[in-house]
């Protein structure tokens, strides 16, 4: 039998970030894998960030976790997406080669002290008196541990579908996790099922590229890391075409075939990164759909057709392919699959991501209804420091919704809940002007220094940055409106006095001063709204139902036990008036403490 | 739900037939029944039952027979336990229930906390909160009526169908932000701006119909003017009924300004009578004539009084005025061509049959047109001739004042719009303003994020109009302006 202070449960991207960061916290963590090859695996599309995903792989680095810095290392394209909408939602994307980025983030693993790999499948917890005490493998061993984190994607009771054939699995050529779930149930959780999927694989040399148009990099690109010094210079190119009338002829005519269109698969999909054939339904009007080829790695042949997942027959699949511009003589390498799974609502956690019926275990991840490696490594990391942060009695650690996305998507799982694979989107961030890519280090530097999650080094650079932005700010403002207004970034840095604070310094500093009077508005917005986040409900607001509040909100707040006015407020069904009432009751509650407490 | 019980007189103190003292709370079935001897208790009655009886005071006298309303909750205006003593009216009796009640444990309210209950108890949205307090300080007909649209939901409605185009347009913006190769044609900006512009002008027809609103709230000064010894003082006594100005033959008998207000189509004109408008050595009558220069430009609506019987004269007088007051003619100073004015023909009668010592004025023909006149560079509406001492001699003002009323009532913009607080006033200009930055940038097809921030502040000032997202100071700030009572 072996102990451990902290277990991580599953080495994926929200795994990964939870072992390292509570490593850098200082505390010994064992990873238990069920597959030593899948660590830190891409099973989806071969890129990191994107809209909103940008920005939390952003913060994820800031506050000293490995994402940024991984995929700096294996990208092969940089982008910076949406230049065009604003410097608020400007978000990072790479290309990555996913081999390289599995191999190196294992290495890294590998190379940590505090991490020791154990190969091993978790089939159930050990819990007495509502806490964690370990775990029980396959081969019956127990491992003890004071911490659990939970990080199984998408494993439990995972079921794989193409077309009418349905397989056990939790990945291709994977097996699922069994047991867990009902475990899980045991324990008084209640499971819910989800659906994802993804697209086919295809064989480069079988690519008519000459019908594609070309969709190269940023020159020069730009890192995700803050402490990337630099970015292996030669960057591959992606590629776009589209669907065709004959692509969606054909879909419509073989969609009895789909196991999303017969019944078979009842786990709610992902609304917003629908299968081919639900866009094909659902847009009927839209005569072609975007396709973007996407190379898996530097050196494989094996391409990524992002935009046609899909769960329908291979036959099918191989006869769409030949409908896309460029594609007509596509090999099929992999086909691509839907899979089913099991999730626990995350309204059964806390804020610290650990879960309310179990102490001491923390669910990340998939498992919690997210989708995508970014929304699974911010939790991961989270889940790892408030796990890390318990062991050691110390205070747990919490983001606000004003100060960063990680807040906004952990404060929308807990609080709200969701009903289909949740995604991060910028629009989720009431606050999106406070939270932009460039000022990730102004955000969090200060949490990283009192939470001990960055070397003195790595600290030392990040404050550089925030002292280096100040200094932009400050010499920017110098030179007047007018001058600002026209101001292009590369003729700034040319200037002595700012050459050597860095571009990025300098655009960040740009922003903020363009976009002053935006800023200034939204943090009165911040204020207004931290009003109702400290205006406290009693816990006898749940038990006797508020005159004039509606029965769904009472409902809610049954369910919900919202701490504060402000929590109240965002929950779904939750009307104004609703939100009137209990303001008022709010303030009339503090008025009678405050009166009933001696002066 | 409030714990005490609150109650307040309900009308206005004074002289009345009858007097409304009103509960609300969980004790107030129980206070009243104590109070109160009749063939049933109010605490057995049925909600919406009325009970006739004796009202006691502390020691079981009887202060006055009564009429006892019972509303029991949530159906009653607070959505409390209420009762309603009718009384008879007067300062004693409504007093002495007043203050039995109070010994009895009920609380005296607070300014506007029955209506502060109802919207606390979910009966009222703020928009329709606030209608009440205009419903109670509605000055005519058509300000209550507006206050009564407002608190039935006209003025909610209106927001919510503003606000549900907003969250289209919204969406459309995130998903161009957050979908940006799903959607996003290049320069579909143009369209979003357009629509945006749509949005935006109905909220600004709104702000621009305010004025008028307002004036139809508080009524329309309308101030007669014009050379001495014309017949306005004769002119305001025929409109407004009765005697209120004193009348002589004798020029500049009215030395300072006079007020009667009359009522037509439900709004209230508030007619200023002044003194002669001459030149004068005078000093009382040159104060005179100054004060009705300085009502004059104040007014909403100027009755330009003018002597038929000698139009050229009058005409004369008035322009010699004009220079003197507004140290030059045309346009400036008194009238304005903002003032709309309706010129008004007196003695009439005299015209017709030649005035005494008027030589051949009977005939003498009225000016065809304004220009080069005194009344040059003004906004003349109608013209009319009077006969002041004559019963309904003054009917084609009346007539004329009342075909006016729309365009003087709702200033430049044609459209009647809800009625709005100062308040709401102040976030339908943060609204319109948010939108107009909003589409500003939508036509260069840029900065999503600051349009997608404009639109959400348009959304929180527009809410903010019918109460969403208002804290505590707004709330207290809305309900203290109520009279205690309602």
């Amino acid at each position: 039998m072996s102990r451990f202070p902290l277990l991580v449960i599953g080495a994926g991207h929200a795994g990964c970030e939870a072992a390292c960061i509570a490593a850098r916290m200082g505390i010994e963590v064992g990873l238990v894998t069920m597959s030593l090859e899948s660590i830190a695996h891409m099973p989806c599309n071969p890129a990191i960030g994107g809209l909103a995903k940008g920005h939390l792989v952003r913060e994820i680095d800031a506050l000293g976790g490995i994402m940024g810095r991984m995929a700096d290392r294996a990208g092969i394209q940089f982008k910076m997406l949406n230049r065009g909408r604003g410097p608020a939602v400007w978000s990072p994307r790479a290309q990555e080669d996913k081999a390289l980025y599995r191999s190196i983030v294992r290495e890294h693993l590998e190379s940590t002290p505090e991490i020791t790999i154990v190969a091993a499948q978790v089939v159930s917890f050990v819990v007495r008196d509502g806490a964690i005490h370990g775990v029980q493998t396959a081969d019956g061993a127990i491992i003890e541990a004071s911490a659990v984190v939970v990080t199984p994607g998408t494993f439990l009771n995972g079921l794989l579908h193409v077309g009418d054939k349905s397989v056990p699995g939790g990945r291709v050529g994977e097996a699922p996790s069994r047991g867990l779930s009902d475990c899980l149930i045991d324990l008084g959780f209640s499971l819910v099922r989800l659906k994802t999927g993804t697209p086919p694989r295809i064989h480069r040399d079988s690519i008519d590229f000459s019908r594609c148009i070309e969709q190269p990099g940023d020159d020069p690109p730009r890192p995700f890391s803050h402490f990337t010094d630099s970015l292996c210079a030669e960057q591959v190119l992606c590629h776009l075409t589209a669907t065709t009338a004959e692509t969606h002829d054909l879909i419509r005519a073989n969609l009895h075939r789909s196991p999303l269109y017969t019944g078979k698969i009842r786990g709610i999909g992902p609304r917003y990164c629908p299968s081919v054939e639900d866009k094909v339904v659902r847009f009927a009007e839209k005569p072609s759909h975007q396709v973007f080829l996407e190379p898996e790695g530097r050196t494989t042949h094996e391409y990524y057709v992002n935009g046609l997942s899909t769960s329908l027959p291979e036959d099918v699949q191989r006869a769409m392919l030949k409908t896309v511009p460029g594609l007509e003589n596509a090999e099929l390498l992999r086909t691509g699959y839907a899979v089913e799974y099991d999730f626990v609502p995350p309204t059964q956690l806390r804020p610290t991501l650990e879960t309310r019926p179990v102490r001491g275990l923390y669910l990340a991840g998939q498992i919690n209804g997210t989708s995508g490696y970014e929304e699974a490594a911010a939790q991961g990391l989270m889940a790892g420091i408030n796990a890390a942060l318990k062991l050691s009695g110390r205070d747990p650690f919490t983001l606000g919704r004003n100060e960063a996305y990680i807040g906004v998507l952990i404060d929308d799982l807990v609080i709200k809940g969701t009903e289909e694979p949740y995604r991060m989107f910028t629009s989720s961030a009431e606050h999106r002007l406070l939270l932009r890519q460039d000022n990730a280090p102004e955000r969090l530097a200060h949490h990283a220094r009192a939470l001990g999650t960055l070397t003195p080094e790595e600290l030392v650079r990040l404050e550089g940055r925030v002292a280096a932005r100040g200094e932009a700010l400050r010499v920017v403002r110098t030179l007047g409106t007018a001058a600002v207004a026209g101001a292009d970034t590369a003729a700034l840095s040319a200037r002595p006095d700012l050459a050597a604070l860095g571009l990025e310094a300098i655009e960040s500093a740009l922003v903020e001063i363009r976009y002053e009077g935006y800023i200034g508005r939204q943090t009165r917005a911040v204020e207004r709204a931290s009003r109702n986040e400290h205006l406290a409900l009693s816990d006898e607001i749940a038990s006797q139902p508020l005159q004039g509040l509606s029965r769904e909100a009472h409902e809610k707040i049954q369910r919900f036990k919202p701490a504060t006015v402000g929590q109240a407020a965002r929950l779904p069904g939750f009307s104004p008036a609703d939100v009137a009432v209990l303001i008022i009751y709010a303030e009339r509650e503090r008025r009678r403490v405050a009166a009933q407490s001696p002066a | 739900m409030a714990d005490d019980t609150i109650v307040a007189p309900a009308t206005a103190p004074g002289e009345a037939a009858v007097a409304l003292v009103r509960l609300s709370g969980p004790g107030a079935l129980g206070i009243a029944a104590r109070h109160f001897s009749g063939k049933r208790s109010p605490e057995e009655t049925p909600t919406h039952r009325i009970l006739h009886g004796r009202f006691l005071d502390l020691a079981g006298a009887p202060i006055d027979t009564v009429l006892l309303s019972v509303f029991r909750a949530p159906h009653s205006y607070t959505g409390e336990d209420v009762v309603e003593i009718s009384s008879h009216g007067g300062a004693a009796v409504p007093a002495a229930i007043f203050e039995t009640l109070v010994r009895a444990g009920a609380r005296p309210a607070r300014p506007g906390e029955f209506t502060e209950r109802a919207f606390r108890n979910g009966k009222l949205d703020l928009a329709q909160a606030e209608a009440v307090a205009a419903l109670v300080r509605a000055r005519s007909d058509r300000a209550a009526r507006a206050a009564r649209d407002a608190l039935g939901g006209a003025l909610s409605r209106r927001i919510e169908r503003l606000d549900g185009a907003l969250v289209a347009l919204l969406a459309e913006v995130e998903a161009r932000i957050d979908f940006p190769a799903e959607t996003g044609e290049p320069l579909d900006g143009v369209v979003l701006a357009g629509r945006c512009a749509e949005i935006a002008s109905e909220v600004g027809g709104w702000l621009e119909g305010l004025p008028g609103a307002r004036r139809r709230e508080a009524g329309v000064s309308v101030v007669l003017a014009g050379p001495p010894n014309v017949g306005k003082s004769s002119l305001l006594n025929a409109l407004v009924g009765y005697d209120r100005a004193i009348v002589s033959d004798t020029p500049g008998t009215t030395r300072d300004t006079v007020e009667s207000s009359i009522w037509l189509d439900g709004v209230e004109l508030r007619m200023v009578d002044t003194a002669g408008l001459r030149s004068s050595v005078d000093p009382i009558e040159r104060l005179g004539t100054e004060r009705a220069a300085l009502a004059l430009s104040r007014s909403d609506l100027a009755v330009v009084v003018l002597d038929r019987s000698a139009p050229q004269a009058s005409m004369d007088a008035l322009a010699e005025v004009r220079r003197a007051v507004d140290g030059g003619a045309g346009a400036g100073g008194v009238l304005t061509e903002e003032t709309p004015v309706v010129v008004a023909w007196n003695k009439a009668d005299l015209a017709r049959v030649g005035a005494p010592g008027s030589l051949g004025a009977s005939e003498a023909p009225r000016p065809s047109r304004w220009d080069g006149t005194a009344l040059a560079g003004t906004r003349i509406l109608a013209e009319v001739e009077t006969v002041a001492i004559e019963p309904m001699g003054a009917a084609p003002l009346r007539a004329a004042l009342r075909e006016a009323l729309p365009s003087v009532l709702s200033g430049h913009a044609g459209a009647e719009v809800p009625t709005t607080s100062a308040r709401q006033e102040a976030l339908l200009g943060e609204a319109h303003a948010a939108l107009r930055r909003a589409e500003t940038a939508l036509r260069a097809d840029d900065s999503y994020d600051l349009v997608a921030l404009d639109l959400t502040d348009a959304r929180r000032a527009l809410g903010e109009i019918v109460g969403r997202g208002v804290d505590q100071e707004v709330v207290a700030a809305i309900f203290s302006r109520f009279c205690i009572g309602k």
